[in-house]
Formats: structure tokens, sequence, C-alpha cells
């Protein structure tokens, strides 16, 4: 008797018991929080008797069903080689959507491989783009506890004659969702339907297992292969329980013939590589589920980008000479992914981390990036002005020493005064004793930690450190996003390197003094608004350390607007954690302009669908990319900085 | 503007089911039904109580199915009866997970054909016309209230322009009428003690009402 094959499948009919319960005032038992930790527990157990579980399996396999041949392949070349083995001469092969064999598909298709893409017309007539409505709307309309609860397992059971309609000398390529080291049960997750004609009408199966899919036992397999679907969006189940599944497998319903060959292929392509290295580890944490790519901005405007799922390609690019598009550079390092992710893995990080090692290596950074870290170098800031300019658009006499300082920041100086000069206005109407760094003051160095240029970063760190510490300040007030967690946060957990006086942005200074009544409005403000969260200033979680909480400046800027009088502050449906990014950041509009042009666009188009006039946010960056959006596109809405729209009303 | 919506006394309802053949009889449906009856009993022996609570579609004034359907198949009309077209329907069902109500069915099969020739009495459109593997509900007999305008008649008065399972309902359990006509049955029913609505966490703001159910 061949392995056992379990797929897992959403279906409907399970929500009598919920309404019921609702008819009944009782709360439902669900928590999301402890699922993610027995996941957790699950992946951690795996990644660290990898090598018992694969001595397990290995061993389950040869002795329960030793016509299943195992095969080990180091990487995707191996893969194709086998499958040239076993397709012997016609080279036309069936796949489903899983992770790893779409990671195969160009290679195939190089190799001559005719490909078989039958999940495309599961959905007959649905032509397979990102649809008419955008995926993240589609995401919120459903609830994880109902995607949780609508999955089923369909058994599949090797006993019979194979279906007539089988084509001789078929090969069907299948990526497993998980595998039990105990016993060798095989999860799918979706695509049921392709997937079973696919396993009941081929001669031969090959089940393609990445390492990080060997799970302990069925009941572990069993919960990962069912989480992948459930925080995917691939889920579209009564109870689902080990006995289910052991009794769906015990009777079976579809049949595949006994000369059917099966081929188990576990593929490492850097999975070991990773699981060495403290950095990237993590990496294999992650069950497939596709969260990530679903809240990507990037993935969702840039056309080659397929998303932070796929970091382990771009390891294998970065560490052992995979060919590969340079991917690496395209993240903007928001954390998007990050929040979402059950398992809260770091890509962002594995984003730095990686460009750093490739700038080492010298085959990085991008030459747009490199332009603007040779300019840091030599004048000081990014934008290739000379540094004796900066404090240009000063106009009035600040005190030479004061307890407080106004860190400007590159954009805010060189491109977008307003924000500087608005910012300078209000302090010296609130009476407040303030003065700049002037000619000391370097660009803080933020681009530059995130686009892997860390020698030049250190450089300018540690002057701003030794600048600010020196001058006897109790006080650092910034404008822009980035330069805030950057003093604040970054200098500290990349460079080690601590500012001693307290940094605050500037939304965080105004929210006290607008609740003590220093900062009044003498004006009225009749407008619509809305406010975009710049990710410096949101998705705390993730850090480069992660057991340090970062701030969260999510109810200043809202409660500062709020306060204006007969202002209609409106949110967007994606704001504080789930807040969309403009798409600026992480070197992607230097070099990537016209994609991070485009992800602004989505939240000008987010904005407008709430009927705001005005789009405020609180950083230079976001500001100045998202004011491109809007000329680009001749959108009437009006982008602002929270300084800029107070400035109006002094 | 109206809203169309309809008024459930548990009080009244018997658990006949004449409703749900009904809907079956007159929307054609072949092997599934858009106006089930949940049964169920509450309390333990001998304190027990028999509830039969009719689950039509709810027809939410901020439906959770609208917003995941990626091929905008489902959408709210301004009278707010929320309707799929089966013509841009691709049956991926997400609609039925988002669903809090589970009261969307889908059509493996259609047995015999629905001809239009059977249908020429009526203004359906054919949009509307029941096919294979789509997803389907109730639709609070949207082509019946659409033949209001021209006959002149009120919905929720006159039998040719209800719903059929209010029509049909032998213990006169539902009402049907313009929720945004203050004066109106319903209106006057929905402001009453007994209304409430299913699963108001779901923040749906679904447009069925319940009376509940009094102990005599």
């Amino acid at each position: 008797m061949p392995i056992p094959i379990v797929i897992l499948n959403p279906t409907v009919g399970y929500k009598v018991p919920q309404i019921l319960y609702a008819f009944r005032q009782r709360p439902s038992e669900f928590n999301l929080e402890e699922i993610k930790a027995r996941l957790r527990d699950i992946r951690k157990y795996s990644i660290e008797r990898l090598d018992l579980l694969i001595q397990r399996l290995k061993d389950v396999l040869h002795e329960r069903y030793p016509e299943v041949e195992l095969i080990h392949a180091d990487d995707a070349k191996d893969v194709v080689k086998v499958l040239k083995r076993i397709c012997d001469q016609h080279k036309k092969v069936s796949i489903n959507k899983s992770n790893t064999v779409e990671q195969l598909r160009e290679l195939l298709i190089q190799e001559g491989f005719e490909i078989d893409e039958a999940y495309y017309r599961e959905f007959e007539g649905f032509i397979p783009t990102k649809g008419r409505r955008s995926y993240w709307q589609m995401l919120r309309g459903v609830t994880f506890e109902a995607k949780w609860r609508s999955f089923v397992s369909t058994p599949f059971s090797w006993d019979g004659e194979r279906s007539t309609e089988g084509k001789e000398g078929e090969v069907v390529l299948l990526g497993v969702s998980a595998i039990s080291a105990e016993d060798g049960t095989v999860f799918f997750t979706e695509h049921s339907r392709n997937i079973t004609r696919g396993l009941s009408e081929a001669s031969h199966v090959v089940l393609l297992v990445g390492l990080e899919k060997i799970v302990r036992n069925r009941e572990d397999a069993l919960f990962q292969a069912r989480c992948t679907g459930s925080f995917g969006f691939e889920a579209i189940s009564s109870e689902l329980n080990l006995q289910s599944v052991e009794q769906d497998l015990s009777i079976g319903r579809r049949r595949l013939g006994s000369n059917t060959r099966v081929y188990v292929i576990l593929i490492d392509d850097g999975r070991k590589a990773v699981r060495e290295r403290d950095d990237f580890k993590e990496l294999l944490y992650c069950i497939g589920c596709r969260t990530c790519n679903a809240v990507c901005p990037l993935s969702y405007t840039h056309e080659a980008y397929e998303g932070p799922r796929f970091w382990l390609k771009r390891f294998n690019e970065a560490f052992k000479g995979a060919r590969g598009l340079g991917e690496t550079w395209v993240c903007t390092t928001c954390r998007s992914c990050e929040v979402h992710c059950p398992l809260e893995i770091r890509h962002a990080n594995h984003a730095v981390n990686m460009r750093k090692h490739l700038v080492k290596e010298g085959r990085g950074p991008l030459p747009p990036h490199a332009r603007f870290g040779k300019s840091v170098k030599e004048n000081r800031n990014p934008y290739l002005e000379p540094h004796e300019k900066r404090f240009a658009w000063l106009k009035e006499r600040l005190p030479q020493r004061a307890k407080m300082i106004y860190f400007v920041g590159c954009t805010a100086c060189y491109r977008q005064h307003s924000i500087a000069e608005s910012t300078v206005k209000i302090f010296k109407s609130l009476g407040l004793n303030f003065s700049i760094l002037g000619q000391e003051e370097w660009c803080c160095g933020s681009p530059l930690i995130r686009t892997g240029q860390w020698d030049i970063a250190l450089e300018v760190a540690k002057h701003n450190v030794d600048v600010i510490n020196n001058s006897g300040v109790e006080l650092v007030i910034t404008s822009c996003a980035g330069c805030y967690i950057t003093l604040s946060r970054d200098y500290d957990e990349v460079f080690n390197l601590k500012i001693i006086p307290k940094v605050l942005h500037t939304a965080e200074l105004l929210h006290p003094l607008l609740e003590e009544g220093k900062l009044k409005f003498t004006k009225e403000l009749n407008m619509v608004v809305t406010y975009h969260d710049p990710c410096h200033l949101s998705r705390s979680r993730a850090a480069f350390l992660p057991e340090r909480e970062r701030p969260k400046v999510y109810e200043p800027p809202r409660a500062v607007l709020e306060a204006i009088p007969r202002i209609k502050f409106v949110e967007m449906p994606r704001n504080r954690d789930e807040g969309w990014c403009c798409g600026a950041g992480g070197g992607v509009k230097a070099a990537f302009a016209e994609t991070a042009v485009r992800t602004a666009l989505e939240r000008v188009k987010e904005a407008e669908e709430v009927k705001a006039q005005a789009l405020i946010t609180a950083c230079p960056f976001c500001v100045r990319n998202l004011q491109d959006a809007t000329r680009e596109y001749d959108r009437p809405i009006e982008v602002l900085d929270l300084t800029e729209i107070i400035t109006r009303l002094l | 503007m109206t809203h169309w919506a309809m008024v459930i006394d548990l009080n009244k309802c018997l658990g006949c089911l004449t409703c749900t053949v009904a809907c079956e009889v007159e929307n054609y449906l072949q092997g599934i039904s858009w106006g089930r009856v949940i049964d169920f009993e509450d309390g333990e022996y001998p304190n027990v109580r028999r509830t039969l609570l009719p689950m039509p579609c709810m027809h939410c004034e901020e439906p959770a199915c609208v917003n995941v359907c990626p091929t905008e198949a489902t959408i709210r009309r301004e009278d707010g009866i929320v309707i799929i077209d089966y013509d841009k329907c691709i049956g991926c069902r997400l609609c039925m997970i988002a669903c809090p109500y589970d009261s969307r069915v889908y059509v493996e099969k259609v047995e015999l054909p629905i001809s239009l020739s059977l249908l020429k009495t009526e203004v359906r459109s054919k949009s509307q016309i029941l096919k294979e593997r789509i997803v389907s509900k109730c639709t609070f007999c949207v082509h019946k209230i659409d033949k209001a305008k021209e006959t002149g008649k009120t919905p929720g008065k006159d039998p040719e322009v209800t719903p059929t399972c209010v029509n049909t309902c032998v213990g006169n359990a539902r009402h049907f009428g313009d929720l945004d006509d203050p004066e109106g049955e319903v209106s006057k029913l929905v402001r009453s003690m007994r209304a409430f609505v299913l699963y108001e966490e779901a923040k749906t703001r679904p447009s069925v009402y319940y009376l509940s159910k009094q102990r005599r």
C-alpha cells in the first residue's frame, strides 16, 4: 500500500453551530494567539531536529513503502535532472501551485519541458491576474476564524484501478504542504480538484518536499498544513481533527492504480545553509502561506518582484551564487509582511542583511544607491547638493545654544523646504527655545543603512552621535520619520551607538502641548482629512532586535488632527499596523522611481475612496513620493505634512 | 429611497417549511434550497425549548460577501437587495466563507436546464438564471419586486410583488416592506422591543429582523 495522502480543502455548511452560538449569546471558543504559539513550537522542533527528522522519514519510507523512491536533491538543477530521468523522452509535466514548484518552473521551461498548469483551469473563465478587486480588500472580507473553521480533509486512497482517462507516461510534479516524519503521511492544501486529478491520472507522481516541510508527526503536519491554508488566502472546515483524518484515510473515495510510480524528492536548495546562519535562520520558519505576499506593496506594484515569500531564493542568489533577478533590492523595508506573518518572520532584516553582504562582496549597491552613498560621503546629504546650502531655507535667527534641538533632515532641507519652515514657525509661535545643529548636522544615514552601505552609515552615525551628545541638549526633535527611527533606535541596534538625549517626533512633542492648552488653533479648517502612517513611525514589533519595544507613533498625529476645529478626520481602511507603504523607502524611490510612484498612487486612491480632501502624513519622504503620485497621475487630493497643516491654522 | 426588509416573528413560525418549498418552486431550485429553517433545542430536560429559525439571505447593509468577490459578481442594489450576477460568478466560493449567516449555496449541477421560455412571463434578467458551478442565494424574489413599478403595486401588500415565502407563510410569521417608510408595518415592528438581528457582532447590519420568542 503506497504512501497516505490527505488534501485539505475548504468547505461550507459549518456555520450553523456558530449562528446558534450567536443566537444563544455565547462567546465563540477561538484563540488566534494559541494557534500561532503552537505553530511556532512545531516549526521550532522541526528546525532544531532537522537531521533526525530526515533520517526518520527515510527509514519510514524504506520500511513501510519500499516501492516509493526517495531522492535527495541539492538544488533545482538536481530536481530537473531527476525529472528528465523520470520523464524519459516526452518532456511534459503537470504541476500544482506550490511555492517550491513555482521556483522550478523557469528552469523547466529552459530545459525544454512542456508545463501543464492545470490549476488555472480550476475556475473556468477566470483570468489569473490580480483580479478586478484588490487582493487586500478580499483578504479583509473573510475573518481568520471563518477560514480556520472552513477546512476539511479530503482523503486519497491508492487502492484500485487507475482512471481510464489517464495518460500513460504522464508525470505530475506536486509540492506538498507538510509531510509527517513519523508515518510519511503527505498533506496538500487547496486546489484539490487538480491535485486529485494529477494523482489519479498520472502514471508517475513526483512529490517535491522542501526540507522545512518535514514535521514530527501526523498531528503536527495536519496542523501546519491547515495553517498554510488558513493564514494564506489560498484557503477558501467542520471540525478537522486527527481522528477525522485517520477515518478519511481508512475510507478513501478516489482511486489510483497500483502501478503508479511514486517518487519523493527531498530538496535542500540552500535550506541547510540557512540553518547554519543566525541572521537568516528564521527563513526556515516559513510555512508558505503567502500572507506576506498578499500585503506586500511592492509585490502588488512591481511587475517582476515575487514578494517576501521568496527570500530563500534570494539567499541562494546572494550567498550561493545562484542566478537571480536582483530582487533583493526591491523591498522598501516597510515591514508590512512582518506584522501579518503568523510566525513573525522579519523579512526586512533579511533584505538589509543581504544587501550588506552584497555591498561587502562588491556586487552592490545598485548605481543610484551608490550615487547617493557617494553623495553622503562627500556632501553629507544624499541629494548631491552642497553641504553649505543645507540651511539656505532658514530666514530667521535661532539661538546658538538651547536645551532642545531640531534635527531637520536632508529631505526637509533640500527638497521639502516648507516642512522645515513650518516646523520652525510652529516652534517659534509656541515660544519654544530651540536651536539647530547647523553645519554639524549630517545625513542621519537611514537610506544607507537600508541599502546595505553600512560603512558610510557608520561614519555619519558616529559624527551625529558625537555632536548631539557633546552639545549638552536634553531633547532632539525631528520632523522626519526616517531620522526619528534611525536616531532613536537604529544607531543603537545596528552600530551600538547611543544618543543620550531623548529623541521625539514633532507629533509626539505637539500632542502633550495641545493637551496642556499651549498649542491653540486660531482658525478653522472645513476639510475632510485622512492620515497616512509612515512605516518608520509604525509597526513596532518588527525590529533589528525583536526583544526591544519599538515606539508606535499612532495616536499623537491623529489626536492633533482631530483637535483642529471643524475638521473631519476619516480613517483609511488600511491604517496603523496594517498601513500601506508609500513605496519610497529602502532605496526604492532612487532605484525604481516609477514603481515607487505607482505604490503611492494606491495610497492616494485609498484616500480618495474615503472621500478625503487632504492626505496628511508625518514624513517628508512620504510627502515627496505621494505628491509625485498626485502630480503624475493628476489627482485632485492634497498631500501635506502634519506641520504644514498646523501652520495654516496658527 | 427604499430599503426592502423582512421581519420574521419567531413566535409564529411553525416549522412547516412551506417557505422553503415555495422558494424552491418559485426560483426553479434543483437539489438546493435558499430558505432553510434551522430547528434546534435549547436547555435541559425538563426545561427544553424548541426554536425554529428561518434563515433567508440577510441582505446586509454592509455585506461581507460583496467585498470578497474577486469579479464583482455580487453587488448591493440601491434598494438594499444584494444580488449575484450569475454571468460574472466564477464559483470560487469565497463569499460562502465570508458570509457569517451561511446563506449562500453552491450550485454543483443543474439537472434540467432552465429555459428562457419557461420564464417568459417574468421579468427575470438573463444573468439571474441559475447555471452550473456558481454560488446562489435568496434574492428577496427580486424579479417580483422589480415588477412593482410598472404595475403600480406595493411589495408587502400585494402578493404579486411580494417574496413568495411571505405570501405562503401559514402562520403569517413573515412581514415584508420598506424600512425607509417610518409608518410602514415593517418599520413599526423593527422599532418594537422584541426586534433583534442575528449575529450582530459580525457588523454586517442585516435587513432581516427577527421578533424574539416569548414564553406564554
